[in-house]
């Protein structure tokens, strides 16, 4: 029971309190890690989303432009552009040449490239008949290129440079063109000069080329910075973007361009998220990083935040242990008290302790039952608190992180649209210059009246980008159509307001277009002039984006809307049929235009991962509270161990057993009510000993009287039976001894005065314990009688020690043994006899030995004689009395009365070597 | 059966004369030799795994049913057919990736691709081929033959598919009429003076609109090398030294030949670079009867046979023989003679050569001899050309003819394959009469013995 655990576990105020306390913070911890993880959690998943919007955006954007720009590429190697350098110009007649440089020149022109998308154009000629031009695209002239062909770079090794990476974007270093052997072959100093700086032009440039596949090589030297039209103005810092070629080569990076040429490999990226994604068709990748985490908000200010709060819930359940406690040991207190006040007065009267003040509110329940009330508010407290502050804080942060996304959402749509519209744009341009369309309406006006009639087409089907049309329709100035790509039999079909016919020759977007399918969709118009017959001509050519134009730029799980500033819709794309539960709005111009973007983003699955996450919390919090149930039964347990100790104990106590102790070391309540105990039942128990002794000590010697005084009516008995009465048979001797002695009769004096002797030892003194030397003298009053009887038949020798002579024996103890041994040892002996009587002490124990030299007894009979020495004295009365042994068991009988265990009687003896009687007994000097 | 067999064919043969006659303008600078390997992945699980052999041969040069029939009779070997495409071939020869069979004309590339070291010995193949017969080759086969310095002679690297006398001159009856000019001799072959000459009468202007052409090369009206060479092989000309090492187009037989062309296009005998017809070959504008005389090979009658207009008029056309120079000799040698070659880096030249055989000599060639899209290789298979029309027989009279004179082979410097493209350069400003002849001659030389040197250089450092 001294298991110090269970001492320090007591249930004592202040471990209660620790224990709850320690609960609290314990759960606190637990909830603390879940809610950490959940914010985590939630981080990922809103952070995971705004990542793929973001990439996919960037993707879109990315593979838009990459669409525009080898569309442009296409269109550049088309008969349109690219026959100029074929055709002989360097040889051909000054006329010629001007007429068709300066068509061309106005067909590049009319293309209204960007130069966010392309700065500089080359067209470079197979040889010296050709001419080799390039186009600045802030620039409306051409800049001819006197020495630079195909031959003289083919000569300079550089062809293959360009050929091997023919339609792949390439970002070309001085390294690139290192090994070309520049000098001996460039005789001329201009020509070399002109290499030189065509090359250093390139340098560092993002450039693409065709690789000079069709007998004219065109290199596009494009913006360095393309791709960041493919990002909103402002963006998260923690975004990165780049993009690598076919080679692995990085071509561009949203991060600063010194950044660009210093990791022209790959930024490392520890800690960070980071997306590849293959921009196919295109042999480029996009590469996305997330160089920093987001937070919802500062996780420390949610770690200060929990911290709070945990202090706080610790402070509260400490006080609601601290006073519940208190109430819960009230009675426990007045119970030691009582128990103590009673313990420590001497009286040993005692007092009840009234039972009323357990009777009422809160005390009416047990120990247990407290215990775990109270370690389940411990619990529950944190718990609840902690699930409302996330449902509060988190749900607060889910929303501002999602507006934040949903506003994210929209400027890179924004972009995207933007993007879209300059496809459409460049597509629109590009359509207008183009040879077919252009001799389409020329020879269509020739045919003038009957065009109508005419079903010729305008053979486009490989015009570049063109795919990404639905139709496209052509309009005369009064807005009646002539011409359509579809329905071509049917121009009638297509109709158009004249309002949208507008004075402008950039082209432009309108809105409420309904196309021939009946669908509103966004459609843009370029007005086309063209020279016939010597005047300006007008038509408007529409085209119709295809279906796909828009939706493929729309964010996932949400609803676009575009209309213009009148409200007119102008695109709508809803992918869900019902509408979202969970969904922010969005709304936006987009810029440089007269439309405005509402995205209605739906963020159902965060929501959704929230509320799972709520169910998980309530889970956790059900468990937690089972658990603090599973704990509180233990410590309660535990707690209680000792109560229920006490209470065991005390009901043993209460069926009388005083022997039983508790050891319990606890300074506390139950210690004392214990201790208290423990002195009660130790006072008690001394008490109830005492008596007991005494009350023993008076039974055992009114046992011992009544036995001797039966063994003494016995012998009375007897003599009664003989009809003498011993006074008068003594006083008669008395008389006879008088006359004898009177008559001068010594012998016969003396045998009566030693008989007189005897009698008178035998009436006298009772039967308790006389000194040795009065039994000794019994003897030698007896034997002086037999020696008188029987002469010289034996001789009695004695043997004692002074100092053994007052030690104090039972009475008539030798007698009967001497007695024994003239009967039995010595009957038949003429002479020569002896008798002899030996006493001596040893180890605290008196031997007292008698012993003749008489016929003895063979084994069986020693053994025999032994037994019936101890053999009960009913049956030594009823047995016969031949044997003398009623005289030895008698000996030994009232020697065990006095010595119980601690005497001993043997008898030693075998044929004709005479027979030993052996006592021992303790000395008792009395 | 023949028109959808036709249309294909008639796309790869026009371009592969061109090919031939543009030359491979990038492969000179290539300084790498055929590393090439025909590892193909099922290659090179050896036993039991079937070889595949990558074979560089136009759709439609080789069937998918010939592909299976073949696969169906040798299943331990795939034919993987690969499209002809000269810079991506260029680009396999440098990283070692190349087929094991490569299309290439006999009379442009071979010395070079032999000198490369790309094409793979095949003599002791045929001669131990049961299929394939030396002694059946017609002459026209020699041009597969180089031995380093000259073409005809040395081992056999190839075999043409099939061939033509790719200088015989197509005319069209009906535009002699409109001109009123006699047609010539079919028998006997006119000099190119009277060609021109005649050119220059079947040439109809109406006012600054040609309304009829008088003759065209394959490609344009307009000189090109084959043209110069075949001139100067009538008139026994060599430009270039025994070792091709130098070359010398100052020769003065060159500027006569060449004039020839110079005078045709400032006198618009067909569509040139200065009048800018839109037209991508001369025989565009043959089969649309606005050329009176073409000067193309054999092969044109496949064409003719199959053109949905031509064919109703086949009457019209007829095949003349290759004109010699003005005081040279007659020859009709052809002008390209694709075939194949074997690469020698290949993984499996017995597989590789089993498809060749069957290829060149089997089943295919016969196939193509019956076309008459081309002459065979073999003499056992010239009388299964088509006789059955007048046309046929027509033309299969005069090819007889011009066989018997197709023995020698035009000049082709091996270490100067862009030797057309340099030509053609340096003609354009005399085109346009910016440019003497003679100073474009003296650049000519220029540009070509610098290729040579390059070339050589190259090809003897290796």
């Amino acid at each position: 029971m001294a298991n110090p655990y269970f001492n320090k576990l007591s249930p004592t105020r202040r471990h209660i309190i620790i224990v709850s306390v320690l609960l609290t913070v314990l759960a606190q911890i637990v909830l603390l890690t879940i809610g950490l993880s959940y914010v985590n959690n939630i981080n990922h998943s809103v952070q995971d989303k705004r990542e793929t919007n973001v990439s996919n955006q960037f993707h879109k954007n990315t593979l838009t432009q990459l669409g525009e720009l080898s569309n442009l590429m296409q269109l550049l190697q088309s008969p349109d552009f690219s026959d100029f350098f074929k055709s002989s110009m360097n040889v051909r007649d000054v006329l010629t040449v001007t007429q068709q440089k300066n068509d061309l020149l106005s067909k590049l022109n009319d293309l209204h490239l960007s130069t966010k998308m392309v700065q500089r154009i080359y067209f470079i000629g197979s040889d010296m008949n050709q001419l080799s031009f390039s186009k600045d695209t802030d620039r409306t002239t051409l800049t001819e290129l006197p020495n630079l062909r195909m031959d003289m770079l083919q000569e300079n090794n550089m062809d293959q440079v360009f050929l091997k990476d023919n339609n792949r974007l390439t970002r070309y270093s001085q390294n690139d063109f290192e090994y070309i052997a520049m000098g001996d072959q460039l005789d001329m100093n201009n020509e070399r000069a002109e290499l030189y700086s065509f090359i250093n032009g390139l340098n560092n440039k993002l450039v693409i080329s065709n690789g000079n596949v069709n007998g004219v090589l065109v290199i596009m030297e494009l913006n360095n910075d393309l791709f960041r039209s493919g990002l909103p103005d402002v963006y998260s810092g923690a975004y990165q973007f780049s993009i690598l070629n076919h080679k692995d080569e990085l071509i561009w990076s949203s991060a600063d361009q010194q950044e660009l040429a210093d990791n022209n490999t790959q930024t490392k990226c520890q800690k960070c998220v980071e997306l590849k994604k293959e921009l196919s068709p295109y042999p480029y990748r996009v590469v996305f990083k997330q160089t920093s985490d987001f937070v919802l908000f500062s996780k420390k200010s949610i770690f200060s935040a929990f911290i709070a709060l945990s202090c706080l819930t610790a402070l509260v359940t400490f006080l609601i242990s601290y006073f519940y406690t208190k109430k819960i040991f009230y009675p426990y207190l007045v119970l030691t008290k009582k128990m103590q006040n009673q313990a420590r007065s001497d009286e040993l009267i005692l007092k009840y302790i009234s039972d009323e003040w357990i009777k009422k509110g809160i005390n009416s329940l047990t120990l247990r039952t407290k215990l775990i009330m109270i370690f389940a508010i411990a619990v529950i407290i944190p718990t609840l608190s902690d699930g409302f502050l996330y449902s509060q804080v988190l749900n607060q942060a889910v929303q501002n992180q999602m507006e934040e996304t949903v506003h994210e959402v929209g400027e890179f749509m924004n972009v995207s649209i933007l993007n879209r519209m300059d496809f459409m744009n460049q597509l629109i341009n590009q359509l207008s210059v183009s040879r077919q369309l252009q001799g389409y309406l020329t020879t269509q006006q020739d045919s003038s009246g009957s065009f109508r009639n005419i079903k010729s087409t305008i053979n486009l089907s490989m015009f570049p980008g063109l795919n990404e049309a639905n139709y496209f329709v052509l309009f005369d100035s009064s807005g009646q159509s002539f011409y359509s790509s579809i329905f071509s039999n049917n121009p009638d079909m297509f109709t158009i307001e004249k309002d949208y016919l507008a004075d402008t020759d950039a082209p432009y977007w309108i809105s409420g277009y309904t196309d021939v399918f009946n669908h509103t969709t966004p459609a843009i118009i370029k007005r086309i002039n063209y020279w016939h017959k010597g005047s300006i001509t007008q038509s408007y050519l529409l085209l119709v984006p295809r279906d796909s134009f828009l939706t493929e730029v729309g964010p996932m799980e949400s609803t676009v809307g575009i209309k213009d500033l009148q409200g007119k819709p102008i695109y709508s794309f809803q992918p869900y049929s019902t509408k979202q539960l969970n969904s922010l709005l969005w709304s936006g111009q987009i810029p440089d235009t007269q439309w405005q973007l509402s995205i209605e983003y739906s963020y159902e699955d965060i929501v959704l991962k929230n509320s799972q996450y709520y169910y998980r919390l309530l889970l956790i919090i059900v468990l937690i509270l089972i658990l603090s149930i599973v704990i509180s039964f233990i410590l309660a347990s535990f707690l209680l161990k000792p109560l229920e100790m006490l209470k065991r104990k005390m009901m043993i106590v209460g069926e009388g057993d005083f022997s039983q102790m508790m050891s319990y070391s606890g300074k506390n309540e139950i210690g004392e009510i214990i201790r208290s105990h423990n002195y009660m039942v130790q006072r008690l128990n001394g008490v109830i000993h005492e008596n007991m002794k005494i009350m023993e000590e008076n039974a055992n010697n009114k046992l011992r009287e009544n036995e001797l005084l039966s063994l003494k009516t016995l012998a009375e008995l007897k003599m009664l039976q003989a009809q003498i009465n011993p006074h008068f048979l003594y006083n008669t001797l008395e008389a006879i001894n008088m006359r004898s002695m009177k008559n001068g009769n010594s012998e016969i004096s003396l045998i009566i005065g030693s008989l007189a002797e005897m009698f008178r030892y035998s009436v006298n003194n009772g039967v308790g314990k006389v000194p040795l030397a009065m039994e000794l003298s019994h003897v030698q009053n007896y034997i002086s009688i037999q020696q008188i009887r029987f002469g010289e038949q034996f001789i009695y020798e004695l043997e004692v020690p002074e100092h053994l002579t007052h030690i104090a024996v039972v009475k008539f103890i030798l007698q009967p043994i001497v007695e024994n041994c003239l009967k039995h040892g010595l009957s038949g002996f003429e002479e020569g006899g002896i008798i002899r009587i030996k006493v001596l002490d040893k180890d605290k124990l008196l031997f007292i030995e008698v012993s003749d030299n008489g016929i003895g007894m063979d084994k069986d009979k020693v053994i025999q004689v032994n037994g019936e020495i101890l053999n009960s004295l009913e049956n030594q009365n009823n047995g016969y009395e031949n044997h003398g042994g009623i005289g030895l068991s008698n000996v030994y009988h009232r020697l065990h009365l006095f010595y119980k265990e601690q005497v001993t009687m043997k008898v030693y003896s075998s044929p004709m070597k005479g027979t030993t009687v052996t006592i021992s007994f303790p000395l008792s000097q009395e | 059966m023949k028109k959808n067999f036709a249309k294909p064919f008639v796309l790869i043969l026009s371009t592969a004369l061109f090919l031939s006659a543009c030359g491979n303008a990038k492969t000179t600078t290539d300084n790498n030799t055929a590393g090439g390997t025909s590892a193909s992945p099922a290659a090179s699980a050896n036993n039991g795994a079937p070889v595949t052999v990558r074979f560089n041969m136009g759709d439609g040069e080789i069937t998918k049913d010939q592909i299976k029939e073949f696969e169906t009779a040798n299943p331990t070997i795939k034919i993987q057919r690969e499209d002809v495409d000269t810079t991506k071939l260029a680009a396999q020869l440098a990283t070692g990736e190349a087929p094991d069979i490569i299309r290439i004309t006999g009379v442009n590339d071979l010395p070079s691709y032999v000198i490369r070291g790309i094409a793979m010995d095949l003599t002791k193949y045929i001669d131990t081929s049961t299929v394939i017969k030396k002694d059946d080759f017609v002459s026209a086969v020699n041009v597969y033959r180089f031995d380093g310095k000259v073409q005809g002679q040395g081992p056999i690297y190839g075999i043409p598919k099939d061939f033509s006398s790719d200088f015989t001159i197509w005319i069209n009856k009906k535009l002699f009429a409109t001109a009123g000019v006699p047609i010539p001799s079919e028998t006997v072959p006119m000099t190119y003076s009277q060609l021109f000459e005649t050119a220059k009468k079947l040439t109809i202007k109406n006012g600054d609109t040609i309304t009829q052409y008088g003759l065209s090369e394959g490609g344009k009206g307009e000189a090109d090398l084959p043209f110069l060479m075949e001139y100067l092989l009538s008139k026994g000309v060599r430009l270039s030294t025994d070792d091709n090492g130098k070359i010398d187009f100052t020769k003065p037989e060159v500027k006569q030949a060449l004039q020839l062309w110079v005078d045709g296009v400032k006198g618009n005998y067909g569509p040139n670079l200065v009048n800018q017809d839109k037209a991508g070959w001369g025989g565009e504008v043959f089969l649309a009867d606005k050329l009176a005389m073409y000067q193309t090979g054999y092969w044109f009658s496949g064409l003719l046979r199959g053109d949905e207009k031509a064919k109703t008029h086949l009457d019209d056309y007829v095949m003349l023989p290759a004109p010699v120079a003005d005081g040279g000799t007659r020859v009709s040698p052809t002008g390209s003679a694709t075939g194949a070659i074997i690469n020698k880096a290949t993984k499996h030249p017995n597989e590789a050569w089993k498809v060749y055989e069957w290829f060149f000599g089997g089943k295919p060639a016969e196939d193509r001899a019956k076309s008459g899209w081309g002459v065979p290789a073999y003499k056992h298979l010239l009388a299964v050309i088509p006789q059955e029309t007048a046309f046929d027989k027509k033309t299969y009279a005069v090819l007889q003819d011009e066989l018997k004179y197709s023995g020698k082979f035009i000049e082709m410097n091996p270490y100067l394959l862009n030797g057309d493209t340099l030509l053609k350069k340096q003609l354009t400003p005399v085109y346009f009469g910016k440019a003497t002849l003679d100073d474009a001659m003296i650049a000519l030389n220029k540009d070509a013995n610098k290729i040579i040197d390059e070339a050589k250089n190259v090809a003897s450092s290796k």
